[in-house]
């Protein structure tokens, strides 16, 4: 039935969106993580895409995570020859995450999560009020 | 007894099964609001007028599957597919990777949706309490 279909289509959506919720976590606790020796890289920020895909066992289409990979960006370079990953001219490799974007992106799948919990609300509700014909 | 052998109950029948069609559409869409080069798509909705037309000449009409080729054979009608999905091609809002969902517009289709649902709904119900008033059962029990 198609009601029931709109609540798996809406669970898959915000599982996806955890999972991009999950990256963005990494990529901001890992904002600062410089390599521990010279000549070692830092964290390099992960990127998340999604796919529309069809559910074979349901038989409708919904979304699944696509790939994660890696942002190809350079990384940022900071004077600092106290730190223990400096090179030899004393300069130390920083992780190509930006936090501004970071809670940008956070802020989009918080609402693509709260706009998929409003179609199970709604679904929901339409479910329940053609049950609700059985009392009449 | 077949409820839908009832005209106007068949039609409610047929409005519902689009209904529920329409808010898998709608709830797809907003699941993959970010799936880059994701297009929203729209349910073409049945010509339900028309069909009320052919009910009351007397040629119930059923609601059919959509036949886009000379080959296909014209179901029976399935509860799952009354109407056909197209994609949307320009909602004036694409996005970098492709992506046209915008989620404002998606959101209001639904409570649309639902609102003409719950009227549906609710005709069904007012139609059940009629058939208990002429059969002398009207308490509801």
């Amino acid at each position: 039935m198609p009601v029931n279909d709109s609540l798996q289509i809406a669970e898959a959506g915000m599982r996806v969106q955890r999972e991009r919720m999950r990256i963005i976590a990494e990529n901001i606790a890992n904002a600062e993580s410089t390599a521990s020796k010279p000549g070692g890289e830092p964290y390099r920020r992960k990127t998340i895409t999604f796919q529309n895909v069809l559910d074979k066992q349901l038989g409708i289409e919904t979304v699944k995570v696509g790939k994660i990979g890696v942002d190809k960006s350079p990384f940022e370079k900071k004077y600092d020859p106290s730190h223990p990953a400096a090179d030899a001219q004393g300069y130390v490799l920083y992780p190509n995450v930006n936090t501004v974007v970071e809670l940008t992106d956070m802020r989009d799948a918080r609402f693509a999560t709260e706009a998929n919990i409003n179609v199970v609300q709604i679904s929901k509700s339409m479910l329940s009020q053609t049950l609700a014909l059985l009392n009449k | 007894m077949d409820y839908s052998s009832i005209t106007l109950f068949g039609l409610m029948k047929s409005k519902l099964a689009y209904l529920s069609q329409r808010q898998a559409v709608i709830a797809q869409n907003i699941a993959n609001a970010s799936t880059p080069g994701y297009k929203t798509r729209d349910t073409v909705e049945p010509d339900f007028k028309k069909m009320m037309q052919d009910s009351s000449k007397g040629s119930a009409q059923k609601l059919q599957l959509a036949v886009t080729s000379g080959n296909h054979i014209a179901g029976i009608g399935s509860a799952n597919q009354v109407a056909r999905t197209m994609q949307v091609k320009n909602t004036g809002d694409t996005a970098p990777n492709g992506n046209n969902v915008v989620i404002e517009e998606e959101m209001a289709k639904m409570s649309m949706n639902q609102a003409d649902y719950q009227k549906v709904i609710g005709m069904y119900g007012k139609m059940i309490t009629m058939f208990k008033t002429a059969i002398g059962s009207a308490s509801g029990a």
